[in-house]
């Protein structure tokens, strides 16, 4: 039960402290977001007053199995993008026991930041049963994390199953992560994987394969790629931060050529 | 109900007959017969005449407070009887940091004693003869620089490095599968601790440089199987890791030690320290060549079950732990420290330290169990528990080696995930009462509260103190220079030792040698396979 | 609103690296239908109060058997209040002497679990603060 306008009444009050900055508004408009109730519709109209004249953010979709290393990489990046000067938010998603909704969310063990950083926020969210590993108002909190002023959003999501499409739905580019593990190529291939990626990322490139690996991808893709040219496949040890700024760098790329085929 | 498998979940027969008795292949005597104590594969133990040449060594872990404090219990300890010192550092000292750390807080000499350099190493040995004394050290990741403060301790009581005997742990790979106390990667673990090997086989031929640990793996709540062949390989890494150095097996392999867990399923525990031992000799002497027969003798300090001691009606673990310690004894210890009955609530008082001592005593003295070496063997229970123990061992040595080796599997979390699946089913086990816990899960009264151990709140301003004196009154320049030393050193394949000794030298600390050596070889987060 | 799953922040605060009763009590949290967040070994009480901030926790739980709590816990209670989640109720498991209990819960610990504590009972208190701490929130 409650009160539609004591209800409003805090949102207006939680919009008025995100608008000051307060990242704790922040945190609890997410959760508002993302509990899937009725006010959904209140909230992504409070959201187009709060994302009014803010530059929008690079959204970059993280992807790839569990182990693959998408968590180590977000630590990385973010540390890379700090460095640069940029702040950064982390929405780490993982998905909920679909029998009791309960989740262990560890994402953040691999995220080390300084705890008095304002330019980085990381949150984790537990996805239940919905399309691409995302929550079902992924695009809302990520416009929430925009409009708070954050310059690069990243977004870690299991890309498991036949629905990743969603991570396009909601970020600019898309990041592939892959281990060396030879003869997987053709597994990825068949799930789709390597079409929704825009760079894909040979990890863990300290072990021994990846090499191989690249290479095996770099010939599938080339046959499949046509005229668009392939995807770029970079090696990167997330681990140490190795091939992370020269990721980073096919990141920006493959935003400009995205922005310009689709207007 | 009552349950017929082991706490590790292997199933138990009704009774055992010889023809479930192993059939070991020629060496270990004929079919069916376990062969002689005292003479290769060592299954039942690794002298002839066992305990009635000598006595295992008593030696309980103490450490608290400042370098006084422990120094006194120490000798509390000597005056009791005890015949081994085993020093139990604080949780800043097991990590690498200064007591004047800002992450050291609240932590300095609570779970054992604080030491950050050689001074406070040779105070804490004061009045104690580094020659007669045989010492053992609970330190991993900064093992190197600890063994160095230990080694400069001696040559200022006018004692060559020859003439030490104890051990240091320095086993950085259980850390990884266990424990938690890891600072460096996997990598570069193994090669400090490769390189104490190294040095102590030159330097200080009397010292164990490794104690290749299995207690801390069946605490995260292993198998007695998983404890048994998680250590075995981790002992066998250790191994190639210095013959890739050049050393020869015989140099350095009698001089490798072992600490096993001591837990409550009694007939199995024995059994793990015998396939242990018999695992151990054939590979040192079949696989390795090793010519030396004190190369095959796996010798091993044990130390009761940590995690099966309760809350509830603490006086029962005093029960548990004579058990245990008990079948660490049938099963041929070397060493063995015994529990203490409040260890679960707080640092063990004086009174239960001593009980705990006592424990030993009595089984030493009293129960008439020394007599014999190795009196269960032949038992048709025990040796085919034995044998079934060595097969499981040597499955999972195959299916580690599949994966790509024991660095492979740490880094993928392999043996993590093995441990809690393990652990998992065994706390469902005691939550569904399939296993009966005495005071935990039937049998249950109320509280009875018990005297516990207070910590001295003037501890750490006090070590921070004398810290802060002592770098003040160092060089700043040779400081640094050996700082960098240590980098460079890092930086390159040499073996570190001789850096970090140069550095205790100078007083250097632990916190500002680990600190220079992260610099080189990085920091460690947290393993793969946490769930 | 109310169906929201609780939200739990779980964290080893200091230098011990215990974790095996942190990851039992993580699971059953878990299994009872909570989302569990696990920052992970060696937290300081400035990281532990971002996390719960940031993640809009409802209740947090520490596991600490270092004996350091009485030293870590405040400072905890003064960062959580720094990030302005002093409200969110704290839980404290490991090994605290009897002793102390009182002198925590003065400091404003919301409970104290120590050893023997059932699964039933820490799932309970978890389930009780949260709501609480919900209920608290929406005033
Ligand atoms: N060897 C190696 N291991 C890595 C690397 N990146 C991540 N890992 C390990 O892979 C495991 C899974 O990493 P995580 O980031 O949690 O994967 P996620 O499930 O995809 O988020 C962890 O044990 C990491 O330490 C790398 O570059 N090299
Ligand atoms: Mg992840």
């Amino acid at each position: 039960m409650k009160d539609p306008a004591s209800q409003a009444d805090r949102l207006r009050a939680l919009a008025e402290r995100f608008r000051a900055g307060d990242r704790r508004a922040l945190a609890q408009l997410i959760s508002l977001t993302d509990d899937g109730a009725d006010h959904s519709a209140e909230i992504r109209s409070l959201l187009d007053t709060l994302a009014a004249g803010k530059r929008s953010a690079l959204k970059v979709g993280i992807t790839g199995s569990a182990g693959a290393g998408k968590s180590t990489l977000a630590a990385a990046l973010i540390r890379h993008r700090r460095a640069a000067g940029r702040s950064v938010a982390l929405l780490a998603c993982d998905p909920a026991s679909p029998i009791t909704g309960g989740a262990l969310l560890g994402d953040r063990i691999r995220i080390e930041y300084d705890p008095a950083d304002q330019g980085v926020f990381v949150r984790s969210i537990a996805t239940r049963g919905a399309a691409g590993g995302l929550p079902p108002n992924a695009d809302a909190i990520v416009r929430l994390l925009e409009a708070f002023g954050y310059d690069e959003v990243l977004i870690e999501t299991v890309g498991a199953g036949q629905d990743q499409l969603a991570i396009r739905g909601v970020a600019d580019v898309v990041v592939l992560v892959v281990t060396p593990s030879a003869g997987d190529e053709v597994q990825w291939q068949k799930a789709g994987l390597l079409e929704i990626a825009d760079v894909i990322a040979v990890n863990k490139s300290d072990l021994p394969g990846a090499d191989a690996t690249a290479a095996s991808l770099r010939e599938m893709l080339d046959i499949s790629g046509g005229d668009a040219g392939r995807q770029p496949v970079v090696k990167i040890t997330a681990a140490t931060g190795q091939g992370v700024d020269e990721l980073w760098g096919m990141v920006e790329i493959a935003r400009r050529t995205r922005s310009r085929n689709t207007p | 109900m009552a349950t017929f498998d082991t706490i590790s979940g292997r199933e138990i027969k009704p009774f055992y007959t010889a023809g479930d008795l192993p059939n070991p292949n020629g060496s270990d005597g004929a079919p069916g017969v376990p062969g002689v104590p005292g003479a290769f594969p060592f299954t039942r133990g690794i002298h002839a005449d066992m305990y009635r040449g000598r006595l295992w060594t008593m030696r309980q872990f103490a450490g608290f407070g400042s370098a006084e404090d422990t120094n006194q219990r120490f000798r509390f300890l000597l005056d009791k009887g005890q015949t081994g010192l085993s020093v139990a550092f604080d949780m800043p000292t097991l990590m690498g940091l200064d007591s004047d750390d800002p992450r050291a807080r609240g932590e300095v000499g609570r779970l054992g004693v604080a030491i950050d350099c050689a001074a406070d190493m040779q105070r804490l040995f004061d009045s104690i003869d580094l020659a007669r004394v045989s010492t053992s050290m609970t330190i991993n990741a900064p093992a190197p620089i600890l063994m160095a403060f230990y080694l400069v301790a001696a040559e200022r009581q006018g004692i060559a490095w020859d003439k030490l005997g104890g051990t240091l742990q320095n086993d950085t790979l259980k850390e990884f599968h266990a424990q938690n106390e890891f600072v460096f990667p996997p990598e570069p673990s193994v090669r400090l601790a490769v390189d104490v090997i190294e040095f102590c086989a030159r330097h200080a031929p009397r010292w164990h440089p490794v104690s290749i640990s299995g207690y801390h793996i069946r605490e995260a709540g292993s198998t007695a199987g998983q404890e048994l062949a998680f250590t075995l390989i981790d002992g066998i890494e250790y191994v190639e890791r210095a013959l890739q150095r050049g050393l020869k097996i015989d140099d350095f392999a009698p001089r490798l030690s072992f600490f096993f867990n001591a837990h409550n399923e009694f007939f199995e525990e024995i059994a793990k320290f015998r396939a242990a031992r018999r695992i151990w000799a054939r590979r040192m002497r079949d696989h390795y060549g090793a010519k030396n027969e004190a190369s095959w003798r796996l010798r091993f300090h044990a130390q009761t079950a940590g995690c099966s001691l309760q809350a509830q009606q603490p006086g029962v673990n005093l029960i548990r732990v004579a058990y245990q310690a008990m079948a660490a004894v049938l099963g041929g210890c070397q060493s063995l420290h015994t529990n203490s009955m409040d260890e679960t609530l707080s640092l063990p008082t004086e009174e239960s330290v001593t009980l705990a001592l006592r424990t030993q005593q009595v089984l030493a003295h009293e129960t008439g169990v020394t007599s014999t070496a190795d009196p269960l063997g032949g038992s048709y229970y025990v040796e085919a528990l034995t044998d079934e123990l060595e097969k499981e061992a040597e499955t999972y040595f195959a299916r580690i080696a599949e994966m790509g080796g024991v660095v492979r599997c740490v880094e993928s979390g392999y043996f993590r995930r093995e441990i809690a699946s393990a652990a998992a089913r065994y706390q469902r086990e005691v939550e569904s009462r399939k296993r009966v816990i005495v005071g935990v899960n039937d049998f249950i009264e109320p509280p009875q509260p018990i005297p516990t151990h207070k910590a001295d709140p003037s501890v750490e301003p006090g070590q921070i103190e004398r810290l802060r004196t002592l770098k003040a009154q160092r060089d700043p320049a040779k400081v640094a220079a050996a700082l960098d030393r240590i980098r460079a050193s890092a930086a390159g394949s040499q073996n570190l030792m001789p850096a970090f000794i140069d550095a205790a030298r100078l007083e250097v600390t632990v916190g500002e040698m680990m600190s220079a050596l992260a610099d080189v070889l990085g920091r460690y987060k947290q393993t793969a396979g946490w769930w | 609103m109310t169906d929201r799953p609780i939200r739990v922040v779980l964290a080893k605060l200091g230098l011990d690296g215990h974790d095996r009763g942190i990851r039992v009590v993580a699971r059953v949290l878990r299994d009872a239908g909570m989302e569990v967040i696990y920052t992970g070994l060696w937290q300081t009480a400035r990281h532990v109060a971002r996390a719960v901030a940031d993640e809009d926790a409802d209740t947090v739980g520490i596991s600490l058997l270092s004996g350091a709590h009485l030293t870590l816990v405040p400072d905890l209670i003064d960062a959580l209040r720094a990030e302005g989640v002093g409200h969110v109720p704290v839980v404290i498991g490991g090994i605290v002497p009897d002793g102390d209990v009182p002198v925590l819960e003065k400091m404003g610990v919301a409970r104290v679990l120590g050893p023997g504590t059932t699964l039933e009972r820490i799932v309970g208190s978890f389930r009780e603060l949260a709501a609480a701490s919900r209920a608290g929130q929406r005033r």
